[in-house]
């Protein structure tokens, strides 16, 4: 495995086509998402940070091709599949689809390239009007765009339903006297009825049962077959992305973190994030050993990203700084638990009379810091300047300055993987990762993984 | 083969509307033993939180619970507890003697009145009044519901909630239930739980509002936890903590757990048997490995099939065709026949029953058919049960058809004994 630095170091401002561009040089791909930003403004007056949904994510999409971008909720996957289709204002950044970059695009013009690309939503009981019937939700694109003749609207929308396996009859009838497997099937005919050549499918399978799941994922890969339609798949769940993408982003806290082909990123995963996501996949067969790495924790709040790498809060292979080697592991974790406590106190809401509360010493809902230190250190020891370092962090937490006790704490014991934001690395050939243990002098995810197997093993 | 902590004997849970008569849940038995995590997967409209629900006296009308079910619990405190407190409602199983109004049967004990001492028995959570349900719901059964928002109050903090919880079923009150209900949150692994005490659901994220409802759901201490898709609304990585806590949580306190989901992954991590569920009936039983490996019913094999990660490449999914039917009639047939690929023509004519997946020569059939249906009985044959008409396997088809044909006919010829016998008194 190369750990070679991709060329452009990460500058201010709209980077170049950098980041975790896979494409060979001669490719013609149909949409090119080039460091594209979604920020959600706070709502408060002055001094609000936005939600950085969306955060420089860059990629190709090649004609006829099926990319999957996964993650947990909450890491932006499906604001990242609509700032593409211009369902949300991408804050920075471009996106070309056939060349044409739609950032750009206004009014009559913009209406008019979304035949090209349409959506497929999630929950096929709310995306669709329940007071429709069936024939006139599928045309309702047709009228929008004011497709040739009514007379022929009304025999594409009878072909439409034939397409994805549905009955004529059906025109006539509503959402209600549908199943979830039929109703997705209207969202899927709807968001074809204009011969789109691009399809954002925001997780199509996620509220159904396997068995409607796989009849689901059959048709779309069918249709794709007949239509030569190029696919962005969102989906949590990682088997479907598996069974059906051709190449797959890992996404976490608006970030890609990690992209390849689906099968070599499944079999070798180069990035933490992705290790850590795949072992918590339930395999359906009891004899598969464990071998499951559980994250701490939920990620972080988008509104207050760690600075330096985003999964650094969670991550299993954290790197450790070089001069605390001799520490053992369970006294690391203590001081990193400590660190936890600090930052989530730092960045929880706290309310205006909560603060005075806190002035008059009367009893908040924050258990007074002295006790969680002394629980947390009860049976753990430290050599001395270690243990002045604590102390320190402890006093000045005490005293209410916690910003400042973090930034001691960071000082003492902070990693590069705090301070500095990862740089995505060409793991192996079209597999890029976003992760520190790729430079040359860290240890890389997978020796990591191998050493603590076998310690695990004796 | 242990007793069993819980046992479900041909359940029946129905919906009356005016149109119809709903069977969502049509003759289910299973029994879990002490420790032990049985999953029940199925799709939706399978039936499987109709049974959780029916367990717990749950079920909202129209929904009933049919009085010729039986829910067995078998803890031999609780037992002995109810014995002492009703001793009109007790019954010995030597005696004869039929009484309708009995909840509480011994099997062995010593001693009467209030120094009863109950070595084994049952209650009869079917025929026990409300009061009785009461005192086992929460503090015996407790259970997790799928979605954790809804399940908590979101009015009041989430200390509030597991304090009143504590007055109610242990009496405890004041300082003493916050540091026991700050023990409890401790002990499903979540971080600083005086703050998170006084905090309300909404500012607890997925995961640690789910760690609350189990926190909750063990607060009264329970022996049996249902747990009704606990980590359907997660994401894979939380899904993977709660799992994980889960495990602790049997091992710390020694749970029994009836795993309820439809994901057939977290089903093989966690439990140690499975019961397939389809169309409001048990239609196979197997320890996990066994039905994994080899999966007897054809919907258990479509079912497995079907899941996108078994199937590398880029093949196509094999899908199962149609829908699960809603259970709308006393089932003459195989409810799976109409999308069954290995369906014949006496699917639609036999309603299969349970039996084991295969026998063996030397064990004469009676031997199997003796014994109530669907309790694991001693033998390894009995592990593996299956309703399907090409079961046992072992057997001619002209054999297997008069079997499933006999065994339907005394369930119905029973059915019909106990409903003119609860009415006629003799």
């Amino acid at each position: 495995m190369s750990d070679e630095l991709t060329a452009t170091p990460r500058n201010q401002q709209r980077q170049t086509r950098d980041d975790l561009d896979t494409s060979s040089a001669d490719s013609d791909p149909l949409v090119v998402v080039d460091g594209l930003r979604t920020y959600y403004e706070s709502d408060a007056l002055i001094g609000g940070s936005p939600v950085k949904a969306v955060d420089g994510v860059s990629f190709d999409i090649e004609r006829g091709e099926t990319l999957g971008i996964v993650g947990e909720s909450g890491c932006g996957k499906t604001t990242l599949g609509r700032s593409i289709l211009r369902l949300e204002e991408p804050t920075e950044g471009r996106v070309l689809f056939d060349g044409t970059d739609l950032t750009t695009l206004q009014g009559r013009q913009l209406q008019q390239w979304r035949q090209h690309a349409q959506i497929v939503l999630q929950n096929p009981t709310s995306s669709i009007n329940e007071r429709m019937t069936v024939g006139r939700i599928v045309r309702e694109p047709l009228d929008v765009h004011n497709w040739q003749s009514p007379s022929e609207r009304r025999e594409r929308v009878f072909d439409l339903l034939e397409t994805v396996g549905l009955e004529s009859e059906h025109y006539y009838r509503y959402p209600h006297q549908f199943s979830g497997g039929q109703r997705q099937r209207v969202g899927i005919a709807r968001a074809l009825a204009l011969q789109p050549e691009f399809l954002v499918l925001d997780e199509p399978v996620s509220a159904l049962d396997v068995s409607v799941q796989a009849k689901i994922l059959n048709l779309l890969m069918d249709l794709q077959a007949e239509f030569d339609l190029t696919y962005l798949l969102i989906a949590h769940d990682l088997s479907v992305v598996r069974h059906v993408c051709d190449r797959v982003g890992v996404m976490y806290l608006g970030k890609i973190m990690e992209l390849g082909p689906t099968e070599d990123l499944f079999q070798s995963p180069a990035n933490p994030y992705t290790h850590s996501l795949l072992s918590a996949i339930p395999q359906p067969d009891p004899s598969a050993g464990t071998n499951r790495i559980t994250l701490r924790g939920t990620p972080p709040s988008p509104r207050h990203p760690p600075t330096g790498c985003v999964f650094s809060t969670r991550c299993p292979f954290k790197i450790r700084p070089a001069e605390h080697d001799d520490i053992g592991d369970q006294e690391w974790e203590r001081i990193e638990a400590f660190r936890d406590i600090l930052r989530e106190r730092d960045q929880a809401d706290i309310t205006v009379v909560e603060r005075l509360k806190g002035r008059l010493g009367l009893e908040t809902r924050f258990t007074p810091l002295e006790e969680v230190v002394s629980e947390l250190f009860e049976d753990v020891s430290y050599a001395a300047p270690i243990e002045d370092d604590l102390e320190e962090a402890t006093t000045l937490a005490c005293a209410g300055d916690i910003s400042e006790a973090r930034a001691s704490l960071t000082r003492a014991f902070g990693s590069v993987c705090e301070t500095d934001r990862p740089t995505p690395h060409a793991v192996a050939d079209q597999r890029v990762s976003r992760c520190h243990r790729h430079l040359e002098e860290y240890a890389d995810p997978d020796d990591v993984l191998e050493h603590e197997h076998e310690h695990e093993q004796p | 083969m242990t007793d069993p902590i819980l046992s479900i004997e041909n359940l029946q849970t129905t919906f009356h509307t005016d149109k119809e008569t709903i069977r969502a849940v049509d003759g289910v038995s299973f029994s879990v033993g002490p420790k032990e995590t049985l999953g029940i997967v199925g799709e939706s409209g399978s039936g499987k939180s109709v049974t959780a629900r029916s367990i717990l006296g749950l079920v909202d009308g129209p929904g009933r619970v049919h009085p010729d079910s039986s829910i067995r619990y078998h803890d031999p405190a609780f037992v002995q507890r109810i014995a002492r407190r009703h001793p009109d409602a007790v019954r010995y199983l030597e005696d004869d003697r039929d009484d309708g109004d009995a909840y509480v049967f011994l099997e062995d004990a010593s001693k009467t009145g209030q120094d009863l001492e109950v070595a084994s028995g049952w209650v009869d959570l079917v025929r026990a009044p409300e009061s009785v349900i009461e005192a086992a719901r929460g503090s015996e059964i407790a259970m997790v519901f799928q979605d954790a928002l809804s399940s908590l109050n979101p009015v009041f903090t989430v200390g509030n909630q597991l304090k009143e919880l504590l007055r109610i079923h242990r009496g405890v009150t004041g300082g003493e239930a916050t540091t026991v209900a700050a023990e409890l949150l401790e002990s499903v692994g979540i971080p600083d739980p005086r703050r998170r005490l006084k905090e309300f659901p909404h500012q607890f994220s997925g995961g640690m509002r789910q760690r609350a409802v189990i926190a909750m759901a063990l607060a009264c201490d329970p022996t049996v936890l249902l747990c009704d898709e606990p980590t359907t609304a997660l994401d894979v990585t939380i899904q993977a903590q709660i799992i994980e806590l889960l495990e602790r949580l049997q091992r710390e306190r020694d749970l029994s757990i009836v795993f309820i989901t439809h994901d057939m992954g977290v089903i093989a991590q966690i439990a140690d048997s499975v019961a397939v569920m389809y169309a409001g009936e048990i239609v196979e039983r197997a320890p996990v490995d066994v039905l994994f490996e080899s999966p007897a019913h054809p919907y258990t094999s479509g079912l497995l099939e079907s899941i996108p990660g078994l199937a590398h490449g880029r093949d196509r999914l094999p899908t199962i065709e149609g829908s699960v039917p809603t259970p709308n009639e006393p089932p003459v047939q195989c409810r799976y026949a109409p999308r069954c690929p290995k369906a014949f023509e006496q699917c639609r004519r036999v309603h299969p029953q349970s039996v084991p997946v295969d026998v063996s020569p030397e064990q004469g059939l009676d031997s199997h058919f003796g014994d109530a249906e669907g309790v694991s009985g001693g033998s390894d044959h009995d592990d593996h049960r299956v309703s399907c008409l090409l079961y046992p396997e072992s057997l001619p088809e002209a054999d297997r058809l008069e079997l499933h044909r006999a065994r339907s006919d005394d369930r119905a010829v029973s059915a019909i004994e106990t409903a003119t016998g609860g009415e006629s008194d003799e």
